[in-house]
């Protein structure tokens, strides 16, 4: 379960300053897929970071299961980055000049969970439908290809908490329905799958919808 | 550390090749001057420090340069020889003097060396015998080379025994210490050297010495000030020989530090600036390095890289050029203290280098310094 209590997070703007989130609260359940919608600058990607614990909240608390991942020494918050939580972003945030092998192996460098890593990636890839891509520079990838690595680099260590920012931005139609098909499996699969997007297509195939506005959930 | 860290490591300084091979050149440039340095440093301390542990009073005053010298030009004949045996017997006369002189007593057609030592010269340098005994004193100023004992450096121990005579006529009472050594005062041309290979033997009256036609041990001569001696210049004078220059304990220290300083300080500031300039490019490296592959390393922090993990990264490379660079330049030199001090320093340089991108990631998180070159 994921719980977000009172969030908000200020910026220094010029001579004042930019309230990104303004007391944002909720909770998500196990294996829940939902979507958080809004204008751009309303604050989701703002909320992500935080939950992805990129970044750290002006006020407020935000726990992982029973633990308060808010308050986390940053060494601790990147053990639970690396175990709990994968990233998928509209920029796919790759690395160009890796193979889609050592991308997705990227979480594996710094896991301390005792699986097979190179089985790990090939049963992954294989998921994703890019066995065939393994060696393939990422570079050389189509846009739906790399968002699929980026998915198989975000399920590789097996976490339980899927971070989504504009994942199908960047894509067609196709590609991104594919794409949402691969979260609803890894949703029904247990994951719990937080997608930012202000696509509304994308957002009506969430069972559970927040929307925000000016840094507040409405 | 796990095998992908390191090959993440080696990775980036493959690509970046060229860069980590002139700044290890740059390095070791660095490196091999504050080992000179060193080396400079070593030759003066063990002088110093030679100087300090020693009995030598400030009342003594060593003679340096000119004694080699009469008007004619440098002492080469025996004529030049004996002159200087002159003014050693007049210095012996007028003042109390200390030290050694090598000396030659023929024996069997060939002359064996001798060193005539003086009353207080075991003392002065904390010279002991490891077997035997020192001589007593009534064996000093004696009025004939009969019966003369004789103390042995180290090195003879296993020629010799104790109660041997020496060229058939001196009788051996003692072995002296291993690494037996005394030391000149003559400014900065003084130097600590062993005795293991002296024949000690006390010095006889003047008298006896003139006699045998030996020199007198004027090494060290007492004196209340500088302007006491004078009078050896004087006589000096009368016999055509240039006038001695007198140092003392204090200016002999002084001078010593005095040349080891005036070759040290340039040598140091090159060194600093070299050194600074390499800290400088190596810090500048790293950062351009951050900044270049800033959303490579934010898609491993992502994933889980701790703030460790990316600085030992960004670090690695720095630490291998400076150990690289230190071991090169220890080859060089091949001493235990200066491969510690280079190394020592090779740490140093690494921690001052990472310390400015420790702080920058530490300071600005990789998600706003994405946030700012976007």
């Amino acid at each position: 379960m994921l719980k977000v209590n009172n969030l908000v997070k200020i910026y220094p703007s010029g001579d004042g300053e930019l309230r990104a989130l303004d007391g944002v609260s909720f909770e998500v359940a196990d294996g829940e897929l939902i979507a958080v919608t809004g204008r751009s600058g309303s604050g989701k990607s703002t909320l992500l970071n935080i939950m992805g614990l990129l970044d750290k909240p002006t006020e407020g608390e935000y726990y992982i299961g029973d633990k308060k991942a808010s308050g986390l020494p940053l060494r601790e918050q990147a053990k639970v980055r690396n175990a709990e939580i994968g990233f998928v972003v509209q920029d796919f945030a790759l690395v160009e000049k890796y193979t889609v092998k050592q991308n997705v192996n990227i979480p594996l460098i710094y896991s301390k969970k005792q699986i097979d890593k190179e089985r790990a990636i090939r049963e992954v890839l294989q998921r994703v439908g890019l066995s065939d891509k393994i060696n393939t520079p990422v570079y050389k990838l189509s846009g739906g290809q790399k968002q699929r690595t980026a998915i198989a680099r975000a399920v590789v260590n097996d976490p339980s908490v899927i971070l989504a920012d504009e994942p199908t931005g960047a894509l067609d139609s196709e590609n991104a329905n594919g794409i949402m098909t691969l979260f609803e499996s890894l949703s029904r699969a247990g994951k719990t799958v937080v997608i930012v997007t202000h696509d509304q297509n994308l957002a009506a195939r969430c069972p559970r919808r927040i929307v925000l506005e000016d840094g507040r959930i409405v | 550390m796990n095998l992908n860290k390191i090959k993440l490591i080696f990775g980036d300084i493959r690509l970046n090749l060229r860069a980590y091979i002139m700044l290890t050149v740059q390095s070791v440039i660095a490196f091999l001057v504050i080992g000179v340095i060193l080396l400079v440093s070593n030759v003066a301390s063990p002088k110093i420090n030679a100087l300090d542990s020693f009995d030598l009073s400030d009342n003594y005053y060593g003679c340096i340069r000119t004694e080699v010298y009469t008007n004619h030009g440098i002492v080469s004949g025996e004529e030049d020889r004996q002159l200087r045996k002159e003014i050693e017997y007049f210095i012996a006369e007028n003042y109390e003097v200390q030290g050694s002189i090598d000396s030659y007593i023929t024996y069997q057609g060939e002359e064996e060396g001798i060193e005539f030592v003086t009353e207080k010269f075991f003392d002065i340098f904390h010279l002991e015998v490891q077997e035997g005994r020192l001589f007593e004193k009534s064996e000093y100023g004696q009025d004939s080379l009969d019966n003369t004992p004789v103390i042995l450096g180290a090195a003879y121990k296993d020629e010799y025994k104790l109660g041997d005579m020496y060229l058939d006529r001196f009788e051996i009472v003692g072995f002296l210490k291993d690494d037996s050594n005394i030391i000149t005062l003559a400014g900065d041309l003084s130097s600590l050297f062993c005795i293991d290979n002296y024949i000690c033997a006390p010095v006889k009256s003047l008298k006896c010495m003139k006699e045998n036609n030996l020199g007198y041990p004027t090494e060290l001569i007492c004196a209340e000030d500088k302007g006491d001696l004078k009078k050896i210049n004087d006589y000096a004078n009368e016999l055509g020989v240039y006038p001695y220059n007198y140092v003392s304990l204090p200016e002999t220290k002084a001078l010593i530090n005095a040349v080891a300083n005036q070759v040290n300080l340039p040598l140091l500031l090159i060194s600093l600036m070299i050194t600074l300039l390499a800290l400088l490019c190596l810090i500048q490296s790293m950062l351009e390095f951050v900044k270049k592959n800033i959303v490579e390393l934010l898609i491993h922090m992502m994933c889980g890289a701790k703030l460790s993990d990316i600085i030992l990264r960004v670090g690695a490379g720095t630490a291998l050029t400076a150990f690289i660079s230190a071991a090169a330049a220890s080859l060089v030199f091949r001493s235990a203290s200066t491969t510690a001090v280079l190394f020592i320093t090779a740490t140093a340089v690494t921690v001052i280098a990472v310390l400015p991108v420790a702080v920058r990631l530490k300071l600005k998180p990789l998600i706003v310094a994405v946030k700012e070159e976007k």
